[in-house]
């Protein structure tokens, strides 16, 4: 083996060398922005099923298919506080539409670092309870539901709502704030460094039509 | 340059290319998932616009009312911001087997998504008010006054503070206020009403008594000229032609199976308590005389609505004329439970100044063309406690007088 054969080996070595590690490290790389998009996806996909539900339940405050059992939809919120509310309205129970009686529908956000949602300690669970079933609420990574009630001329009235000032509420802004339950990538190099991905939605001034129209 | 060297360059290559795509699928599936929350407030924004102007062509147009003809709606798509939406509408019946009622559907359509918005209106009715007043000439609501229902003012609103009385507030409106005129203070000192639930002002709604309807209804049993004396009895009635007549007594199904009991040209004496749906009316059909209701004494349904959900009782007590309390011996409060329309007058209390200190006390409504007082503000009259009757938003006694409007009981989204 000629000294122009070993230069050829040292130089090749340290070109794959160079490249192997260029190689690991852009798939670290890729693993970590790969993972970080996922979970913002997921995050993303968390947020419009949460403000699709809340949306679809809120805008049926005071409804009710058969008027008459329901009718002043103004007296429909039975509880109104910072990070609660319970309503009276007439849901699909069982996929055949509104029956014409109304249910009461009570939202209450979970106290934080719940048993089963992850690494995430700020999560908490969004509870969903409809008349006198238990709670229902699943992991969805919630880390802050918000809801501020207005008046008619657009005051803020202050919580917990007082029951005298129940009837008051004209509109509402709902802000909500989800997290990833489960840190993403840079979690496992640096446990102090976990980073979790969140998304932020909030719907100004909500306002069912149904406790306007009267 | 090698063979060795362009597999390298082709290997990497591709390595990064499939890197790329899944990096690419993640930020394409955020931005569907993005897109889709984003078409379905399209979609729904759409549809409720439709519904918007679907209830604006009902509210202006008044389809069946005033014999104005029936809409179907706009079954033709209608093109709006990127989307369409189509409006059918289709009579519907009370939970009486009226019709009236009508149910108006708007269908929206953007992309792949569709959204649907159904609205419930009905007739309006006078009965929806818990105190309405044609004019308030000379009088105002003092800051002791207070009204828990929707109320209208077919003219200015007056408000004022009666000479030496206390002004810690205004007077209180719990419902919604419309008028026709704004409002106005009367009085130098005044305090401004509260409106918890807003007011509307530049909004008329003249009162409308249909009397060939009631005659309509009350067929042949319409009673004509003179007196009847009327003694509600549940679900009967003992009625006579004079204060000393003969009393012939008839289940109120018999009477009056439309619902309406009515006398045209004559005077209306009511007391007594019901347990079923019923309007009396003393109408004038032509001349100048009748048309008046005395309540001789309280008049009530057999079962507070307020505590039982299983009352169906609603009274409605309709007059061209004036609505009196009458004064008696027995008692000096009374109570009228339905609500009470006064085409050209209003509802007074007789002798309001001088009779002995009581109250009214009144579940329904309070509508007439002319607001009197009813006490004398310190020792005599009655003053007067209206509480509204919550179901009279939704319902109202047998044709009781309408306002020539729609308005909305439900609407679905």
């Amino acid at each position: 083996m000629g000294l122009q054969t070993v230069i050829d080996l040292i130089g090749s070595t340290v070109i794959f060398g160079w490249l192997f590690l260029i190689t690991i490290t852009a798939n670290g790389a890729n693993k970590e922005d790969f993972q970080t998009n996922q979970g913002e996806l997921l995050c993303q996909q968390n947020l419009v099923e949460l403000t699709k539900l809340l949306e679809y339940d809120f805008r049926k405050i005071g409804f009710c298919k058969e008027p008459n059992r329901l009718p002043n939809p103004t007296l429909a919120i039975l509880l109104a506080d910072s990070t609660r509310i319970k309503f009276l309205t007439d849901l699909d129970l069982d996929g055949s539409g509104p029956d014409g009686f109304p249910d009461s529908l009570y939202y209450y956000l979970g106290p934080p670092g719940v048993a089963g949602a992850g690494n995430n300690p700020r999560v908490c669970i969004l509870y969903r309870v409809v008349n006198d079933q238990p709670a229902a609420g699943s992991n969805l990574g919630v880390t802050n539901f918000k809801l501020t009630y207005y008046d008619r001329f657009n005051n803020v009235i202050p919580v917990p709502v007082s029951q005298a000032n129940l009837q008051s509420i004209f509109s509402i802004q709902i802000s909500m704030s989800v997290e990833n339950t489960i840190a993403s990538a840079l979690a496992e190099t640096s446990p102090q460094n976990t980073q979790y991905q969140s998304a932020f939605w909030q719907q100004r001034r909500l306002s069912s039509r149904n406790y306007q129209n009267r | 340059m090698g063979k060795q060297a362009l597999l390298m360059v082709i290997g990497y290559s591709l390595i990064f290319l499939m890197s790329g795509a899944m990096m690419s699928n993640g930020t394409v599936d955020a931005f569907n998932n993005a897109m889709n929350y984003y078409e379905g407030n399209i979609v729904r924004d759409i549809a409720i616009s439709g519904a918007n102007m679907g209830a604006n062509y009902i509210f202006v147009n008044r389809p069946l009312m005033n014999s104005n003809p029936w809409w179907n709606g706009w079954v033709t798509p209608i093109k709006l911001n990127g989307g369409t939406f189509t409006v059918t509408m289709d009579s519907v019946q009370d939970n009486y087997g009226n019709w009236g009622r009508i149910r108006m559907t708007t269908t929206a359509h953007y992309g792949d998504s569709t959204c649907v918005v159904t609205v419930l209106f009905h007739p309006s009715q006078f009965s929806k008010f818990c105190m309405y007043a044609g004019a308030m000439t000379g009088v105002y609501f003092e800051p002791s006054d207070s009204v828990f229902g929707p109320c209208h003012i077919e003219s200015t609103l007056n408000y004022g503070n009666p000479s030496g009385g206390t002004m810690a507030g205004g007077a209180y409106f719990g419902g919604k206020v419309t008028t026709k005129s704004g409002i106005a203070a009367l009085t130098n000192p005044a305090m401004l009403p509260t409106f918890a639930q807003g007011r509307e002002d530049g909004v008329s709604i003249p009162l409308s008594l249909n009397t060939a309807q009631l005659v309509t209804e009350a067929a042949g049993n319409l009673f004509s000229g003179g007196e009847l004396w009327v003694t509600l009895k549940d679900d009967s009635v003992a009625w006579k032609r004079s204060k000393t007549g003969a009393v012939t007594t008839q289940a109120i199904s018999q009477i009056a199976p439309n619902g309406v009991l009515a006398i045209d040209k004559g005077t209306l004496y009511i007391q007594g308590e019901v347990s079923t749906r019923l309007t009396v009316a003393s109408l004038r059909t032509s001349g100048s005389t009748g048309g008046t209701v005395i309540v001789k004494d309280n008049v009530t349904y057999k079962t507070d609505p307020r505590v039982d959900p299983l009352c169906h009782a609603m009274l409605g007590v309709v007059g061209y004329g004036s609505i009196s309390i009458d004064t008696t011996a027995a008692h000096n409060n009374f109570t009228v439970q339905g609500s009470m329309y006064s085409q050209t007058d209003g509802i007074q209390v007789v002798n309001y100044n001088t009779r002995p200190r009581g109250n009214l006390y009144v579940l329904g409504g309070w509508i007439g063309t002319q607001i009197y007082a009813t006490s004398n503000g310190t020792t005599a009259g009655l003053p007067v406690n209206v509480t509204y009757d919550e179901r009279f938003r939704v319902d109202a006694p047998p044709y009781f007088p309408g306002t020539n409007g729609y308005e909305i009981l439900a609407w679905y989204e």
